[in-house]
């Protein structure tokens, strides 16, 4: 771990250095923030509590060639075809930053790991900016990370004073990024400054993120048949804005496009709140009621993802909080799975 | 001129009748829920949840495209409807899509939402805690807030409430509260005309933007009461019209063939608008060809359900400009 | 560096195509580059149709069957309609194999009482065949085959039914059909009240069941009368799959995936899983 200082206005001279290697950060379009990749004059946004869309864009894009196939003379080539995406993603908030290394758990450990995921994971520098506003929505602190953590960070930066940024560069990439471009960085200031900034981040209050998960694994563990799960999706419109906002989220189909003998496999998103996301070629569907689906989505994220691996899959970032336009929110259930007996009142 | 929440008393008492009668299985209303300042759709089975329900001008999601997922069940459910929601139960009675006895509607009249957002905003801003209660005295909103009573301007309105000319319910099995005088402002197409004054290129330029941050969520059709195809054409496995592929192509082929289809059949709700989670401006393209059918058929009020839709049939003297 | 990935197929040829009822065909493929990767009883292997997509396809051939792997598929979905226009010579890609497989080694010394309805023999087969090898069929004990389809049309390998497992050292295989035709002589009714009719004792054995959904459901409760205990019973299931390797999301029971978890189970195990299949 290493510390820096960086002058505000130096910020658009990192952009530019940035830009060349290829950069991702927030911009504001129509009313909107969203992680572009930033070229030309675009301006990157600073005063946003989180982009609409997540860092998952760039690790796990929405939309993936795996590779090129051409059947031509009756044969079969298959090409892989290399992923391809920035050198760095800037104005990465802690939440987004630390859902990474869940989205590691899936992509990039056990049996199975996927090379075009590690691959981005190796190669992107992930730059964080640290908290200054909370919003309403946020509860990252219930799952033990806060406005100023580093986790899946390489780079995290603090406001020091009206001035300059405290840069704190992690790990090889952090490193490097700071032996890059020694001439923009300053001085790291005293220990005690360093330790009092980090300190006012990481332990910013978070109002909503005051909800209690202790033992909330476990009563799920029950809860499989439980009522509830139907009382939820009554509302449930069936999109996927929670899922494909949510930066933990990573289920996925694959998908040919193909014309004449030549086509790419893609990978492309899925959302497990489609009605067509498991039904079967002879028409039978393990979860045709949106209270399967509901309950899907929920158990996986606060029951069988921390079976499978030791915490939970959410960072409490609030785009589904913010988004969902009935309300069926992370919040919201883990709220009404807290206030319900177990066994459904029967 | 009295807000919605003077009926809900006697919405929660009609309601709770209803259902202890046996006259309707579920209610679709509304409940306070855990941001105050969007209440959300809620679905009364039990006589005792009716004390859960409540309206108010905060209470925006349509509820009758719920419908959909009662096709094929037995029993009557009720909805609260607004004036705009009952252009969109039209909507469904029009294409077949419900049967009229399996509602039961309770019509509110309805002098206009808030913009959710920009009242959190100021909410925030000021720090007035929790809502509790939203009146309407005059042409002011007064929120009864956790840091007391709080007066809004009609400049608080949602964009699609301030010429809305459906203040009360178009259908309904009874009415709560007192008729209301039809629209403030007359309707116009001024976000319509700004699109037309820009050129081919410029247009090309901002849909493009517009489309390229689409995520493919499809919360515009699955709310919009026009789209209620059995299965989506793009639902469709073979042949494939729409590709899993996020490009803008796809996109567009997705959003002009969505307007495309429901052009004469949108009754203006405006939901699409307000669901979109990357801020599409998707209500601007519909009212683009609702401005343009309005103006080709000589419909006065195009957005209103009609026996017949103007591109649902052929009549001789029809625009035809290919000629 | 050369480029990878876990999701992307090598080419193979499908060498040879064997009908086997109006809507079930034989493939037999052989992977461009000769290697037939190693596998066990049970697994699944991903066959591409390039411009058409990617199908979970249990194998039917059984390891010790070195020259190339086998196929049974019914025509269902798009996929499986585009290999079923295939010709021989056809490429397509193939990924695998994945998931687990019958607990071969649990079943040493026991009698194998094997239940299947229609396209359901193709899982059991690829075990059939490995138990009633020469290098392994010592290990196990009375092999019992008790299969069943609509019509005799729709009986899936059936000179192996007819030709080949009745002449196998200790093994007797029992057919039924729902409904006959002028020709069929054998049994006809459902496969459950035909299997308590066969009726297999439970001592030291081993029932393992495919078929349709229904068909299972009431072959259990025929095991049940039968005797066989809960860990007696393997399964397999099938769920929709995309990826194979347990990250696309949506084949899973619980915090069980099916393609790297299953699709073999007991049903003791599945029964301590979310019924959601």
């Amino acid at each position: 771990m290493i510390y820096r200082t960086l002058k505000r206005e130096s910020m658009a001279v990192l952009v530019d250095r940035l830009k060349e290697g290829g950069l991702v950060a927030p911009v504001r379009e129509d009313g909107v923030v969203v992680f572009r990749p930033i070229q030309g004059d675009r301006e990157v946004a600073s005063d946003y509590i989180n982009p609409t869309n997540s860092v998952k864009d760039v690790f796990l894009p929405q939309t993936e060639s795996l590779f090129r196939f051409n059947t031509a003379e009756k044969g079969l080539e298959i090409e892989a075809t290399p992923p391809e995406g920035p050198k760095y993603v800037l104005g990465v908030r802690p939440c987004d930053a630390a859902a990474l290394e869940l989205l590691d758990h899936v992509f990039a450990e056990g049996q199975y790991t996927d090379s075009y995921y590690q691959r981005r994971r190796a190669e992107v520098t992930v730059i964080g900016v640290a908290c200054d506003q909370v919003g309403e929505s946020c509860f990252c602190t219930a799952f033990g990370l806060s406005p100023g953590h580093r986790r899946g960070a390489d780079v995290m930066m603090y406001r020091l004073d009206d001035e300059s940024y405290l840069v704190a560069f992690e790990g090889e990439r952090g490193h490097r990024l700071a032996e890059e471009y020694p001439d923009l960085f300053g001085e790291a200031p005293a220990e005690e400054t360093i330790e009092a900034v980090v300190t006012s981040y990481q332990s910013r209050e978070v109002p909503a993120g005051r909800v209690e998960l202790d033992g909330i694994t476990e009563k799920l563990d029950g809860m499989f048949e439980h009522p509830l799960w139907a009382k939820l999706a009554a509302r449930c419109l069936k999109c996927g804005i929670c899922t494909y906002l949510c930066p933990t989220c990573h289920c996925f189909c694959l998908d040919d496009e193909a014309l004449g003998y030549e086509g790419v496999r893609y990978r492309c998103w899925d959302s497990c709140m489609y009605p067509d996301y498991t039904l079967m070629a002879g028409g039978h569907n393990p979860r045709p009621e949106k209270a399967n689906r509901t309950r899907q989505r929920f158990m996986h994220k606060l029951n069988y993802f921390v079976h499978n691996h030791g915490e939970f899959q959410c960072v409490g970032c609030g785009r589904c909080v913010d988004k969902c336009p009935v309300g069926l929110h992370m919040l919201a259930v883990i709220y009404d799975i807290k206030g319900v007996d177990s066994d459904g009142g029967q | 001129m009295s807000g919605m929440n003077q009926v809900t008393d006697r919405l929660r008492e009609r309601v709770r009748e209803l259902l202890a009668d046996g006259k309707i299985h579920t209610f679709i209303g509304y409940e306070r829920a855990w941001d105050p300042y969007r209440p959300i759709p809620f679905f009364a089975t039990e006589a005792g949840e009716a004390e859960r329900l409540i309206i108010d001008e905060l209470c925006v999601p349509s509820t009758p495209k719920y419908m959909l997922d009662f096709f094929g069940r037995e029993g009557v459910v009720g909805l609260l409807v607004k004036g705009c929601d009952s252009l969109a139960v039209e909507r469904l009675l029009r294409d077949h899509r419900v049967e009229r006895e399996s509602m039961y509607i309770i019509g509110v009249a309805c002098t206009g939402l808030l913009d959710r957002d920009k009242v959190k905003a100021r909410a925030l801003e000021e720090g007035w805690g929790a809502v509790e209660e939203v009146r309407r005295e005059g042409d002011a909103f007064v929120l009864v807030t956790a840091a007391g009573e709080k007066e809004l301007g009609p400049e608080y309105l949602m964009e699609r409430c301030r010429t809305c000319e459906v203040k009360v319910p178009t259908v309904y099995d009874e009415l709560l509260g007192e008729e209301v005088a039809a629209t403030a402002e007359p309707r116009d197409f001024a976000e319509v005309a700004e699109i037309e004054a820009m050129t081919p290129a410029e247009r090309r330029a901002y849909w493009e933007r517009q489309f390229s941050r689409c995520i493919r969520c499809f919360a515009c059709r699955n709310v919009c009461p026009a789209c209620n195809c059995r299965i989506c054409v793009f639902e469709e496995r073979v042949p494939r019209w729409l590709g899993r592929k996020t490009d803008v192509g796809e996109q567009e082929m997705f959003h002009f063939t969505r307007a495309l289809h429901v052009a004469g059949r949108c009754v203006d709700c405006g939901e699409c608008d307000r669901v979109c989670p990357v801020n599409i401006p998707l209500r601007k393209l519909n009212r683009k060809l609702m401005k343009d059918i309005g103006e080709l058929f000589g419909i006065e009020k195009p957005f209103m359900p009609a026996e017949t839709e103007p591109l649902g049939q052929f009549r001789p003297d029809d625009p035809d400009e290919f000629e | 560096m050369a480029v990878s990935n876990v999701l992307i197929p090598k080419p193979a040829t499908i060498t040879e195509i064997v009908d086997q009822t109006p809507d079930v065909k034989l493939f037999r493929v052989v992977p461009d580059d000769g290697e037939i990767f190693d596998y066990r009883p049970g697994q699944c292997a991903m066959l591409s149709v390039l411009g058409r997509g990617e199908s979970m396809i249990s194998i039917t051939s059984s390891p010790v069957q070195k020259d190339c792997l086998e196929f049974a598929v019914k025509r269902v979905g798009t996929v499986t309609e585009a290999l079923h226009d295939a010709e021989e010579g056809f490429k397509i890609g193939l990924r695998g194999p994945y998931g687990n497989n019958f607990p071969v080694d649990f079943m040493k010394g026991k009698n194998l009482v094997f239940i299947g309805g229609g396209i359901g023999l193709a899982p059991l087969r690829s075990l059939i065949n490995y138990v009633l090898a020469p290098a392994n069929r010592s290990d196990y004990g009375q092999v019992d085959i008790i299969y069943g389809a609509r019509s005799p049309a729709d009986l899936c390998f059936k000179d192996e039914l007819k030709e080949v497992w009745p002449k196998a050292e200790e093994t007797r295989v029992h057919v039924t059909v729902d409904v006959g035709d002028d020709k069929w002589q054998g049994p006809v009714g459902f496969v459950p009240p035909f299997l308590e009719e066969v009726g297999p004792s439970p001592d030291n054995a081993v029932a393992i069941t495919c078929g349709p959904p229904i068909m299972i459901k009431f072959v259990l409760q025929s095991l049940d009368k039968l005797g066989f205990t809960d860990e007696q019973i393997i399964t397999t299931l099938e769920m929709k799959m995309q990826c194979g390797v347990g990250k696309c999301g949506r084949c899973n029971l619980g915090d069980k995936y099916v393609c790297v978890d299953g699709p073999v189970f007991s049903l003791a195990q599945l029964k301590e899983l979310p019924q959601e299949f």
